[in-house]
């Protein structure tokens, strides 16, 4: 199952992120020089980003390995949110615009740089500051603003092209090589102690699920958990992933089919061992079968939500509430007879002391 | 012509008598004393342990909440820093323990001092950790100090090569008492019938070295679970019989060795075993050192024709009489209260219950407002994974936490309102289903009575049977 899940989920996803992560670098190079000329068209950049954008929610939904260590260092980089400050974007936009030498994205947080900092520089248009106070010169930028956030932007994704060509090295046979560590744990070539512990990685990075899909990006945007707007049962358009390109929709469709395939084995390339058939192979066929049943409905009620997120959870919350509501049906599943069956713990446990 | 005279049965001992009799002979005061050298290392080598291990940060320092016992609600953590100190004393006194320096003031420091680690939140709680807190009590009062020690060294009227036979007795009773409870815990059906959560447990280490293969056998998940029954009721038998003691204590050694590899059960292995020790002749130190040509101690002291040092008055007898019946009734107390143990958990903790159950479960917690909205709280607001792995599973730290929900709420302003929890547990590999009542509001139920109006009734399905993989 882990040399499958590498082969045909891992290793591929990172490759096809790293030239996506380069095709968006290029095309805001392009975008940028178009501006120069006088030329505002955003719409290939956009694509662009998203394009690259649903690849990493691929990714994302079930980080394992270089991505996922020093709680995440890697993946905050390429894409950091909920981590996310306009206001300090908004002030990196005047650095790197007035002197582009002293603007550095290597000492920038993760909250001013990764996807979600270029999503707020190529789709927040307008020329408001998010600042309080708009920095110095803003106002004076005019028609200038699309150049200068570009400019940024471009900065920024070149970053990200770097971070993920890094990590699809290490992934690859050539590089780290990650992708015998995780297939062959237990074994001399292997870092990881044992097939037990690399199979709980890949369990850990499922728990995405739980945290991001369930509780972030339906449960506190829908107000059906507590958020940062203090809404009960009415939604907080702060809490929503990808609320300025408007692109939920998407990456929650994204994120549960990469559980599906993490879970099934499923991938768009192959169909070989999952966690499904671990279940079934130790007995447990019906937790296999319920499970697969409970993320199909998900996803089901995931490709039914209309395009546009933002209204949806204006207009037919209900929708949103009832995508929760399947999200934790598998979630319930995780945490209680998925792992009891298959031995595993749960993520970011401490191996303390029991009896 | 003499006639013979038959004895006056008046004049004969008691049975009570008889018993004092033998409890206040003096017996060699060496296996006392080598207890209490050795409970010290084993605690110094834990508690180093510990503050090398990280788990400071992670049990005191990362929590927003903490779980309390009841009535010790005002425990509250130092900083991380102050709970560092606090550990590297709780070393030091582990040391002057085994030296048996300042014995009287040191072990009941010590005892306070680890006592309050586990007070402070609920989900340390460790059954090998209230085994120190009881050990260390016993130790405290008993004259262990009396020999190879500072204490007997800087005060020579202090020292002494006898005491009385009830002291050993009453350190075996303690450790007699979690071997019995701990195998009575395993006789019912999921451990026996269904040989769970062994079978879940042993499956899990399939990649262990040259014993894997076999590990997810369920042939081999019976033979152990009958097998650790068998040893935990019986081994206090075969450890207390002169002529079996040695094989059983290799087989305590044995045992231990292969749990300890197996599980995370920290110093348990240590502690069991070392402290089987005391079922030796009350001289088997000196025969260690004789063998080991430290001649000068290794010589028992008569006690024929002597009297035991008298070391407890009518106050502490009495303690001690108290804390021996405790000692049974408590592990017992869940057969007077109605639901099943492993699933409610009403007497779980201070009753050797052992590594009996494996629950993993969800918990979301459910706020009522009286306009009909509603809100859903996750655990990990206010818990680290750990405390919310370890209150999944235990129904008054689930109400406890909701109390606490409900006070957060309230002090936000909101009023009248209602906290239900949503929960699905999973007991040895059973389908999750709800712990809790979830039309229950939490908020108007207090851990008292029986849990039957809030906990849901045991679920009939039988645990989970794992097989092999092909």
């Amino acid at each position: 199952m882990l040399a499958h899940l590498a082969d045909h989920l891992f290793v591929p996803t990172y490759a096809q992120f790293e030239a996506d992560a380069a095709a968006l670098a290029t095309a805001l190079e392009a975008h940028c020089a178009a501006l120069d000329t006088g030329t505002d068209d955003p719409s290939a950049a956009r694509t662009a980003w998203a394009t690259a954008m649903d690849t990493w929610e691929l990714a994302d939904a079930v980080q394992v390995g270089p991505s996922a260590a020093d709680d995440g260092r890697v993946r905050n980089r390429i894409y950091g949110w909920p981590l996310l400050a306009p206001c300090t974007l908004d002030q990196d936009v005047m650095v790197r615009w007035t002197t582009p030498a002293a603007y550095d994205v290597e000492t920038r947080l993760d909250n001013a740089r990764s996807l979600a900092a270029i999503e707020y520089l190529l789709f927040y248009t307008d020329v408001v500051s998010s600042c309080p106070v708009p920095p110095t010169g803003w106002d004076a930028l005019g028609a200038d603003r699309p150049r200068a956030r570009c400019r940024l932007a471009a900065a920024v994704a070149a970053d990200v092209a770097a971070q993920a060509a890094a990590l699809a090295t290490a992934w690859r046979p050539t590089g780290g090589n990650y992708r015998d560590q995780l297939a062959l744990a237990g074994t001399a070539s292997s870092s990881i102690a044992g097939e037990r512990e690399a199979v709980n990685m890949v369990s850990d990075g499922m728990f995405y699920i739980d945290t991001m899909v369930k509780d972030m990006k339906l449960g506190e945007a829908a107000g059906i958990m507590i958020n940062a707007c203090g809404t009960i049962e009415e939604p907080c358009l702060r809490e929503v992933e990808h609320r300025f390109a408007d692109h939920s929709t998407p990456a929650l469709r994204v994120n549960l089919r990469a559980l599906r395939a993490a879970f099934t084995g499923t991938t768009a390339g192959a169909d070989g061992p999952g966690f499904d058939d671990y279940l079934t192979a130790v007995g447990a066929p019906e937790v296999a079968a319920r499970m697969t049943a409970s993320i199909d409905a998900a996803i089901a009620l995931a490709d039914d939500l209309p395009a546009s997120f933002l209204t949806t959870l204006t207009t037919d919350r209900a929708r949103v509430v009832a995508l929760h509501a399947a999200t934790k049906a598998i979630t319930d599943d995780m945490k209680s007879q998925f792992l009891t069956v298959l031995g595993l713990d749960i993520p970011d446990d401490v191996a303390g002391d029991n009896d | 012509m003499p006639t013979s005279v038959a004895p006056d049965p008046r004049l004969a001992p008691s049975l009570g008598q008889r018993v004092v009799a033998r409890a206040t002979r003096p017996v060699d005061v060496a296996s006392l004393a080598a207890f209490r050298i050795v409970f010290g290392l084993v605690m110094f080598a834990g508690l180093v342990r510990f503050l090398t291990s990280g788990w400071i940060e992670e049990m005191y320092g990362r929590p927003d909440f903490f779980f309390h016992c009841a009535g010790f609600a005002w425990v509250e953590p130092w900083s991380v820093t102050g709970m560092y100190v606090h550990y590297g004393v709780l070393a030091a006194l582990a040391l002057a323990i085994a030296a048996g320096a300042w014995h009287r003031v040191v072990t009941p420091l010590f005892v306070l001092g680890f006592a309050y680690t586990q007070l402070v939140d609920v989900t340390n709680y460790l059954n090998h950790h209230y085994l120190v807190v009881l050990l260390g009590g016993l130790l405290a009062v008993l004259p262990a100090h009396r020999a190879w020690s500072i204490d007997a060294w800087r005060t020579p009227g202090l020292a002494t090569d006898v005491v009385p036979a009830w002291t050993v007795w009453l350190l075996r009773f303690q450790v007699g008492v979690v071997y019995v409870f701990a195998g009575l815990a395993k006789a019912q059906p999921d451990w026996l019938v269904h040989a769970q959560p062994l079978n879940v447990w042993m499956s899990a280490r399939t990649d262990t070295p040259l014993v894997g293969p076999w590990l997810d056998e369920r042939w081999l998940a019976y033979a152990m679970s009958w097998a650790g029954f068998l040893y935990d009721t019986t081994i206090v038998l075969w450890l207390s019989w002169r002529r079996t003691r040695v094989p059983a204590f290799l087989v305590v050694c044995a045992f231990h060795a292969v749990t300890g590899y197996f599980f995370n059960i920290g110093m348990f292995p240590f502690i069991m075993t070392t402290s089987a020790l005391v079922f030796f002749s009350p001289s088997w130190p000196r025969r260690i050192l004789g063998r080991l040509g430290v001649t000068a101690a290794a010589t028992p002291p008569v006690t024929a024709g002597r009297a035991a040092p008298r070391v407890a008055g009518r106050v502490l007898a009495a303690v001690l009489v108290v804390h021996v019946a405790l000692q049974v009734v408590l592990p017992l107390r869940h057969h007077v209260y109605p639901g099943t143990l492993a699933w409610g958990e009403d007497g779980m903790r201070f009753a050797w219950q052992v590594m009996v159950r494996e629950k993993h479960g969800s918990v979301t917690y459910i706020v009522r407002f009286p306009d009909g909205r509603r809100l859903e709280v996750p655990p990990r607001r206010y818990l680290t994974a750990r405390q919310e792995r370890e209150m999944a599973g235990q129904p008054d730290l689930i109400l406890q936490l909701a109390h606490h929900v409900g006070r957060d709420l309230r002090a936000a302003g909101h009023r009248d309102l209602a906290v239900h929890v949503e929960t699905r547990t999973s007991l040895n590999g059973r389908p999750p289903v709800p712990l809790i009542d979830p039309e229950v509001d939490l908020l108007r139920v207090r851990d008292l009575g029986p849990r039957t109006s809030w906990v849901t009734p045991m679920p009939s399905t039988p645990p989970i049977h794992l097989r092999a993989r092909p």
